[in-house]
Formats: C-alpha cells, sequence, structure tokens
C-alpha cells in the first residue's frame, strides 16, 4: 500500500500542475456614430430608415484585421472605426452596409509553446526527483565507485533542468501573444442628400 | 528501466493530443457575423440607450472541442489512441438573429459583439471553445 501513495502522488500532481490555460475576451467597440454603419442592406440615420434604394452604392470593402493581444491579458477592446472610416473614405463614401464580420482565425504558437514546456519540466521534474530519491535509497553509504556518484549527479542535474523549464513556462505565459484574425466585409455607400 | 520506458509513453501520447487538437481547422463559418441579406436595419455603431425603451437579446454561437489521448500496452505493442469530439453551439450568429428580424423591428442596434477564446491543455486532455455572442437592442414598437 506504501509503495502505490508515491506514485499515486506523483501522477496527482502531474494532472494538477501541467495544466495550462487561456481565457481571453475579444471586445468589439460600437463602431464611431460619424461612420453609420449597418450589418444589413439598410441603415437607420437620424430616426429614419434609409433602403437600398436610398444610397448609391460605392465599392465593396474588404479588411483582413491582425489583433496582438498579450496572453496575459483577460479581455482586449478592438476598435474597428478606424479601419471602416479610412476605407469608406478612399471609395468616398460617409456610411456602410452589408458589413459581414467574421472572426477568420485565432492563433497563438506561444501558448502552444508554454504548455509544452510546463508538461515537460513539470513531468520530468517529478520523475527525475523520484528516480534520485530511489537511487539515494537504495545506494549503500559504503559504496564509492565513480558510477555511483555520477548518477545522483545525472538526475539532479534533469531534475533542476526540468524545474528551470517549469518556470520558464510561466515567464513565458507573462511574455507570449496571441493572434487574432478579423475580417470586415461590406459596401462603402453614398446616402443621397 | 520500466519508468524510462513509461516515460516515453506519456511523452509520445502528450505530443499526439497536442498536435491533434492544433491541427483541426479554425471554425470561421460559425463565428461570422452575417446580416447581409437582410433588410432591417442592424447598427453596429454605440446606441445611446437612454432615449429609447427597448429590450436587449443575446444570441451565442460557437465550437467546442475535446481530445484526449490514452496509451495501452499489451506485451511487447504499445499503442496510442486519441480521440477528439467536436461540437457546433447553436447555428451560426447571423442566422440566429435573422429569426429575430421576422418580426420586423424598426432597427435593431448591436451593443456588443464578443468573442471569447476557452483553451485548456494538460498532459492528457486539451479542450478549445471559440464563441461569438452579440447583444442585440430591439427598441419597443411605437404605438
Amino acid at each position: 500500500m506504501k509503495k502505490l501513495i508515491l506514485p499515486t502522488s506523483l501522477l496527482t500532481v502531474l494532472l494538477l500542475a501541467s495544466c495550462t490555460t487561456l481565457n481571453q475576451k475579444l471586445v468589439f467597440k460600437g463602431v464611431d456614430p460619424s461612420l453609420p454603419t449597418s450589418a444589413s442592406s439598410s441603415l437607420f440615420i437620424n430616426g429614419a430608415s434609409v433602403g437600398e434604394g436610398d444610397y448609391k452604392t460605392l465599392t465593396p470593402i474588404s479588411i483582413t484585421k491582425k489583433v496582438v493581444v498579450p496572453l496575459k491579458d483577460k479581455e482586449s477592446v478592438v476598435d474597428i472605426s478606424p479601419d471602416l472610416k479610412s476605407a469608406a473614405a478612399q471609395q468616398g463614401g460617409d456610411a456602410v452596409a452589408k458589413l459581414k464580420v467574421s472572426i477568420d482565425d485565432f492563433s497563438s504558437a506561444d501558448f502552444q509553446w508554454v504548455s509544452f514546456e510546463r508538461t515537460l519540466g513539470l513531468y520530468t521534474t517529478v520523475l527525475s526527483g523520484a528516480c534520485l530519491a530511489f537511487v539515494a535509497e537504495n545506494t549503500s553509504p559504503s559504496a564509492s565507485s565513480s558510477s555511483d556518484s555520477t548518477i545522483p549527479l545525472v538526475f539532479g542535474g534533469i531534475c533542476a533542468g526540468g524545474a528551470a523549464l517549469f518556470g520558464l513556462s510561466f515567464l513565458h505565459e507573462h511574455l507570449g501573444h496571441a493572434t487574432y484574425t478579423i475580417g470586415l466585409n461590406g459596401v462603402a455607400v453614398k446616402i443621397a442628400q | 528501466m520500466k519508468l524510462c520506458r513509461l516515460s516515453k509513453l506519456l511523452a509520445l501520447a502528450g505530443t499526439v493530443a497536442i498536435l491533434a487538437a492544433s491541427c483541426s481547422s479554425f471554425p470561421k463559418e460559425q463565428l461570422t457575423l452575417d446580416l447581409s441579406n437582410s433588410d432591417t436595419p442592424v447598427m453596429l455603431n454605440a446606441i445611446d440607450k437612454t432615449a429609447v425603451k427597448g429590450k436587449t437579446l443575446t444570441y451565442q454561437a460557437g465550437y467546442q472541442s475535446l481530445t484526449t489521448s490514452a496509451t495501452a500496452r499489451n506485451g511487447g505493442a504499445t499503442a496510442t489512441v486519441t480521440s477528439t469530439m467536436s461540437s457546433n453551439q447553436n447555428s451560426p450568429l447571423g442566422m440566429q438573429m435573422q429569426g429575430l428580424l421576422i418580426n420586423d423591428p424598426q432597427w435593431v442596434g448591436v451593443e456588443s459583439l464578443n468573442f471569447n477564446v476557452n483553451l485548456f491543455d494538460s498532459f492528457f486532455m486539451s479542450s478549445k471553445s471559440y464563441m461569438l455572442s452579440a447583444d442585440a437592442f430591439v427598441p419597443a414598437a411605437k404605438k
């Protein structure tokens, strides 16, 4: 029964401590009121509906916006107004209609790397620590050969390396980033006066 | 020796799980707000709700996946099994909001559009969750 305590404890520690999580929220700020923007084909301006027949459709707008957010940030605000204003102004438009907002991609090589570092670091530390304890327990105090003294050093080195990698994962998490790719597709329109 | 063999197996299982999770394609269609075929104005500008009475409805669409890995050993042979369960949570956001527009409100304002990412990675399991939600403000009909 006693023999099971150590492996079970090690496994529990591995399962609990090797978890890497990311909980992030990207909040889209409402578009600046100076540029009426609608997701549908009609707009609502100054208390009145402006249908497709009431405005001149200019060329389509297609924007791909990449947003880089630190992994440590729980919430980030994205302002798409400057991108839309710039695109509409280039076409001579004063509003945007049929705007399709899409999340095209999310990627974080840093998160994958943190996860790898944490898992491998913790696992190596625990396992080599167990080996070190096992060697220490089974080495007779009278033994003095060079191989007997090298083995604990090797396991000790691996254990320290694993612990360093585990610690490094937290630093990497603090410095890492995630990249969001946002798609904005619509049409610039000119409201008839 | 046994510890060494066990460590290799666990490392293999963990690597396979992480690779399987990272190779799944991004659920772009589910995470798109597309109302371009509607006639009712759906404004994405900031709303001043103090002047208008109405109600806010929340819509959410997304994707969730869970990848687990298990290793079995029979004599000298070992096998690593990776399984991934994934599902779309609700129909795409635009499609859900189309239902709101059937009642033909005068206009609709999208108060906020939020994208949530939840990732979890451990040695034996990884999960992903992407959610796009919208709070849609619908003004009360004029009497």
